[in-house]
């Protein structure tokens, strides 16, 4: 047995992935979770007399609470296994990730548990993020300074 | 070339197996010697669970063999954590020589090995082994997060929770065995670490290919063989190359997927320590006792991944161990 014809083997056997269904799924929920949003920054606009930056705060911090209470309860991972990246991308997915990292680390203490794995998945979106945002805005401003000049 | 072992007048004298509240569900649940409810047995951690689980396998298997406390030599044990954590935790408790082993998920049988070849030299009367696995604290160090909701695949496997406690001694008893053969590491230049089912039964089929020829015996000798944690696909990927090599190979049995074979939430079946352990001291040595199969070959696979190494882009090396009971006639 050399190791090409095992490769063969295990190439054959590899379980196909239901990519329509995996997509679809994380496309609507994607946009239930959005549909959700809106439907709070509406009701906080029209009822409660938030103006709209006030709302869309607001807003995203109840999503994250409750995301809190489903990862606490196992509940959020479950529907991760079905709806994969729909849950994954928006607000929810980074809150999840926090979350459950920062859960684990309880028995370690305050500050080597919690503090310091709570970012331990979501660090490199938050290194990223501010990388990112550095070079757009040195780009804008080179853009700017040539515009004027 | 394999290194086979053959061992002199070397027996069993008992096992325990304790399991957590997953594995209860399973359809050889009724031949554990005790389930937990709680997948951290009622501790604050999965690694304190852990260690609560092996205490109760030991303290069971001592129970059952009272009249050889007093003449046990040495001690080992494995798990999957960082510097085999678990493991030289107990290791405090034991008033006698103790050392930890790793081999991933084959480091039962790997320990199985090192015990008989103790007891088979006369080195030691007595010699009690142990491994263990935690979802929580594997998933931990291994994975992600268990509360973390990401899509996992359909090869991906799931940890198993529970520990196994083995003595083997000089002792006459039912249960006899006979031979080993220590695997060698494989590399296939596997990467994906949602599979590790699949890698391993390349290793699992070297092994059992050398020990057959070491000992001169074909496949269809063996009642059973019953491997760790190939999962339900590693187990088809075996099946095949045997089948490619003209051999129809029914009389297997894989701990992991037979563990979880009651729920498809669980993918594509068990791994860890725990798996080949709790399947062995109860359904195996259940079978065995009662002359159901006269012999068994146990393959302890273990995929050796290091999260470190992976991320540095290198690959998975696997490596299966081999060891042969028999039934004394």
């Amino acid at each position: 047995m050399d190791k090409k014809s095992f490769s063969n083997i295990a190439k054959q056997n590899k379980p196909k992935e239901n990519l329509i269904r995996d997509l679809l799924f994380a496309f609507f929920m994607g946009g239930l979770i959005s549909i959700i949003y809106q439907g709070i920054s509406d009701l906080l606009i029209n009822y409660c007399l938030y103006n709209e930056s006030e709302a869309n705060m607001l807003s995203s911090m109840i999503l994250i609470i409750i995301v809190g209470i489903l990862t606490y309860f196992n509940f959020y991972s479950k529907m991760g296994q079905i709806f994969g990246g729909g849950l994954f991308i928006p607000i929810t997915g980074f809150a999840n990730s926090m979350i459950s990292s920062s859960i684990e680390g309880k028995e370690e203490g305050l500050i080597l548990g919690i503090g310091s794995r709570l970012f331990n998945l979501a660090g490199a979106a938050i290194t990223y993020g501010i990388v990112s945002g550095t070079l757009v805005c040195i780009i804008r401003t080179i853009i700017k300074v040539i515009m004027k000049g | 070339m394999n290194l086979t072992i053959f061992f002199k007048e070397t027996y069993l004298q008992g096992g325990a197996s304790v399991s957590g509240p997953r594995e209860k569900e399973s359809e050889v649940s009724s031949c554990f010697d005790y389930s937990f409810d709680d997948i951290c047995a009622d501790e604050k951690s999965g690694e304190l669970g852990e260690i609560k689980m092996v205490k109760k396998a030991i303290s069971i298997l001592l129970n059952k063999r009272k009249d050889l406390r007093n003449e046990i030599d040495l001690c080992l044990g494995g798990d999957l954590l960082n510097q085999c954590a678990v493991s030289n935790h107990i290791g405090c408790f034991l008033p006698v020589s103790f050392f930890s082993v790793y081999g991933a998920c084959s480091s039962l049988i790997l320990g199985m090995i090192i015990s008989s070849y103790f007891v088979s030299n006369n080195t030691c009367r007595n010699v009690i082994n142990f491994a263990s696995s935690n979802y929580i604290s594997a998933e931990r160090q291994f994975r992600y997060p268990t509360k973390y909701g990401c899509q996992k695949k359909e090869t991906s496997t799931i940890t198993s929770t529970g520990a196994s406690a083995v003595l083997i001694g000089k002792r006459k008893t039912k249960i006899k065995i006979v031979s080993a053969t220590i695997g060698k590491v494989e590399d296939i230049k596997w990467d994906n670490v949602n599979d590790l089912g699949s890698p391993m039964s390349y290793a699992a089929y070297m092994s059992i290919n050398a020990h057959l020829k070491n000992v001169n015996k074909r496949l269809e000798d063996y009642d059973l063989i019953l491997t760790g944690d190939l999962s339900k696909i590693g187990s088809k990927i075996l099946y095949d190359i045997f089948l490619e090599n003209g051999i129809e190979f029914n009389n297997h049995i894989d701990a992991g997927s037979l563990l979880y074979s009651f729920s498809n939430e669980y993918f594509s079946g068990g791994s860890g320590c725990a798996c080949i352990g709790l399947v062995t001291f109860s359904y195996i040595t259940n079978k065995l006792l009662n002359n159901e199969i006269q012999n068994v070959l146990l393959v302890g696979t273990g995929a050796l991944h290091s999260p470190t190494l992976i991320n540095q882009k290198e690959s998975i090396p696997v490596v299966a161990h081999v060891i042969e009971l028999e039934r004394v006639k």
